[in-house]
């Protein structure tokens, strides 16, 4: 948060002052002279990075009520600016204050329009201020300010004339409802007791008849009129402010006002400078009398502001959910030790169930991975005796039948070349998975010579001793015959009998196969 | 109140330190979201594994039944001797032996250098649960009387041996008369291709 900076403007010459926390302090004292500007433009240099608010206590003031048509946004700016040139032409440093709706009739809205009437007497200050970029909150008057504070110590019942004295004077301020109406500082020449007292009582009176005339009090109903004083000095004024038909003073303790309102450092006299001035720093007033283009600074300084409060909002967002996600983390990670020792426990009780067994250097799924190895090896290594014996059977009840040539071997997939077997698959050997294998047996075989002219019985043998060696299980496809008889093949005549050799006698070949 | 181009230079740090906090912010995130996933896969694979061990745990016993059956078939194998280093000299001695109580007329054979089994003997690769698959084929010439001293000859190398022998091929034929050697009686001429499979420790 900026450090907030009040340059109080009471006459020829501006104080600044430092508020921080409730304390006030002075800082510096600057005259209206070139020297004087300087040393505030090297003060404003100084302390670039402060938000300034210039609170003027000055005796030039304007202000107008007036009840207006209720008009909203572009429209009622334009008149309001409208009317504040009709009534302050002559400055920029003009407000306009709404004072509320009326409740019947066309419900218009009564205005305040006010303004500091006297430009020049902050133009050189505004020129130093806005030559040094200092960051310029706004204008305030110090009826402004009481605007704000003010129905704190009169209360908001009723109309009520408050008497404030600060270094510019005797304040008069004029509410009704609670509402700021009028005002008017006279100021003292000697700032003794015995003078602000009269003044004090003269004044009241006057604003009680300039009120009168106004019609904004009732004839013949005594005004309540507060004074803001120190018990050390109210008694002296009670005895200027007498109780009338037309004024009914009472008299607020400025130390109690002060404690309440959260100044640290009561004032030890009625001077309520250092009360109004904590009141600006705490309860700035929405409404100023400075112009934009003097407010240029105090709107950047609002951006950046608002820049650095996005950053540090998207930062705190972006922490607050690393923090809830460091969070999930923090559990997820609590889950996982708690799950991990839990398996740890069990692999512990696993282990000891283990422990019983033979001891061997093998993890148990090395191990089974081993003998598993070891059962597919031992399922791919058959014995030669299986179709041995089955040929070795199917020979017996076939004897004219001679092997020549035995060829048993291990295939991944049987042969499909030479003639398609026309015999059905075994019904155990039908889908033979790729790795499984088969067991084969070729054989090469003849027959007696007697039987070469008679091809008919050939055929039948060969047919049968296939016949006989086809089982559920194995395969037989006999892979050639003696002779063609398809007819895309040639055939040729057998000789006679007496011409053969033993060349001539008929052979054959055919597999026999088994699944691993 | 319009921005010119003196007031975005006045403006450059606060933007400058709202780019800044939001990368800051943003980094945190990321960096927490990624150790939140890093965070999910370990307790993912911590519950995996508890689901995996109390799994084992369910079936220990059946398990340690299992164990104690294959550590038995392991020990058994270790005895055999198919665990281990080839014992070559002790193969050719066994032959020797076999072919003279056997009378065998004529034996001839080769081993080929060791070398894992292929697919044709054991689809899948040679790796077996830390160990390999070791092979060495040998070609066996043999002249016989009958096909039985065939089988004899190889069910009594396969008990005398300390290793797993699979038979790849073996072909018979007869020896026409008068082609056996001299002395020779032999009606029957085998060859064989045999695989001498010993399982070696992985390294």
């Amino acid at each position: 948060m900026a450090a907030k900076r009040i340059l109080l403007l009471d006459g020829p010459l501006l104080t600044a002052h430092y508020w921080s926390a409730g304390r006030i302090k002075v800082e510096g004292e600057f005259s209206h002279e070139p020297v004087g500007l300087e040393a505030l433009a090297t003060y404003l240099q100084k302390h670039r990075s402060s938000l300034f608010y210039l609170l003027a206590d000055i005796a030039e003031e304007g202000f107008q009520l007036e009840d207006l048509p209720y008009v909203q946004g572009g429209d009622r700016n334009a008149l309001l600016q409208r009317r504040l040139s009709q009534y302050y032409y002559n400055t920029p440093l003009s407000t306009a204050i709404s004072l509320g709706r009326a409740t019947s009739g066309r419900r218009d809205e009564k205005l305040l329009f006010a303004a500091l009437t006297r430009i020049d007497t902050f133009a050189p200050w505004l020129d130093t201020v806005r030559e040094a970029e200092a960051i310029l909150a706004g204008v305030y008057s110090m009826p402004l300010v009481l605007a704000g504070c003010g129905p704190q110590m009169v209360g908001e019942n009723g109309p009520v004339l408050f008497i404030s004295v600060t270094s510019g004077g005797v304040r008069q301020t004029f509410f009704d409802q609670g509402k700021l109406h009028f005002s008017r500082l006279s100021q003292l020449a000697t700032r003794n007791l015995d003078e602000i007292g009269r003044t004090c009582a003269n004044d009241s009176a006057k604003i009680f008849q300039y009120l009168v005339a106004q019609r904004q009090v009732p004839r013949g109903v005594a005004l309540r009129t507060v004074v803001l004083a120190s018990p050390a000095q109210t008694p002296v004024l009670q005895d200027f402010c007498r109780n009338s038909g037309e004024l009914n003073f009472e008299f607020v303790d400025i130390a109690a006002v002060a404690r309440q309102l959260g100044l640290k450092e009561v004032p030890v006299d009625s001077n309520a400078d250092q009360l109004f001035m904590h009141c600006l720093a705490t309860k700035t007033p929405v409404q100023q009398f400075a112009p934009a283009n003097e407010r240029r600074f105090y709107k950047l300084w609002r951006i950046r502001s608002a820049l650095t409060s996005a950053g540090w909002i998207a930062l705190a967002g972006c922490l607050l959910f690393s923090g809830k996600t460091g969070l999930n983390i923090y559990e997820l990670r609590e889950q996982t030790a708690a799950t991990q020792a839990i398996a740890a426990a069990d692999v512990q009780r696993y282990n000891t169930i283990l422990e019983g067994l033979p001891k061997i250097d093998l993890t148990p799924d090395k191990l089974r991975a081993l003998i598993g190895r070891f059962e597919a090896l031992q399922k791919r290594t058959p014995a030669l005796e299986p179709l041995l014996t089955h040929l070795s059977l199917a020979l017996n009840d076939s004897p004219r039948i001679e092997l020549t040539r035995l060829t048993w071997k291990i295939v991944d997939q049987l042969d499909a070349g030479g003639k398609p077997a026309a015999e059905p698959k075994p019904a155990g050997a039908a889908a033979p998975a790729a790795t499984e294998g088969w067991v084969t047996l070729e054989i090469q075989a003849q027959l007696p010579l007697g039987l070469v002219t008679d091809q008919r019985a050939q055929i039948d043998l060969i047919e049968n001793f296939a016949a006989r060696l086809r089982s559920p299980q194995t395969d037989v496809r006999i892979i050639s015959r003696p002779f063609d008889i398809e007819s895309d093949k040639p055939l040729k005549s057998a000789g006679e009998i007496g011409e053969l050799q033993a060349a001539d006698v008929p052979k054959f070949a055919l597999r026999i196969a088994r699944l691993m | 109140m319009k921005l010119d181009t003196k007031d975005f230079k006045r403006l450059q740090w606060a933007i400058a330190f709202l780019i800044a906090l939001a990368l800051i912010g943003g980094a945190a995130v990321w960096t927490t979201q990624q150790l939140k996933k890093s965070s999910e896969r370990d307790f993912k694979q911590a519950s995996a594994a508890r689901v995996d061990i109390q799994g084992k745990l369910a079936r220990a016993r059946e398990e340690q039944a299992e164990l104690r059956d294959k550590i038995g078939r392991f020990q058994a194998l270790q005895r055999r001797g198919y665990i281990g280093p080839e014992q070559r000299l002790d193969w050719i001695e066994a032959i020797a032996r076999i072919k003279a109580a056997r009378r065998i007329f004529k034996l001839d054979f080769d081993f080929a250098p060791q070398r894992p089994v292929d697919s044709g003997i054991l689809p899948g690769g040679a790796a077996a649960g830390g160990y390999e698959i070791m092979s060495s084929q040998m070609r066996l010439q043999i002249q016989l009387l009958h096909e039985g001293e065939l089988l004899d000859f190889l069910a009594e190398l396969r008990d005398a041996v300390r290793a797993l022998i699979h038979i790849r091929s073996c072909t018979m034929e007869r020896i026409a008369p008068g082609s056996a050697g001299r002395g020779s009686n032999a009606q029957l001429k085998a060859e064989c291709t045999l695989e001498w499979i010993t399982f070696r420790e992985g390294k």
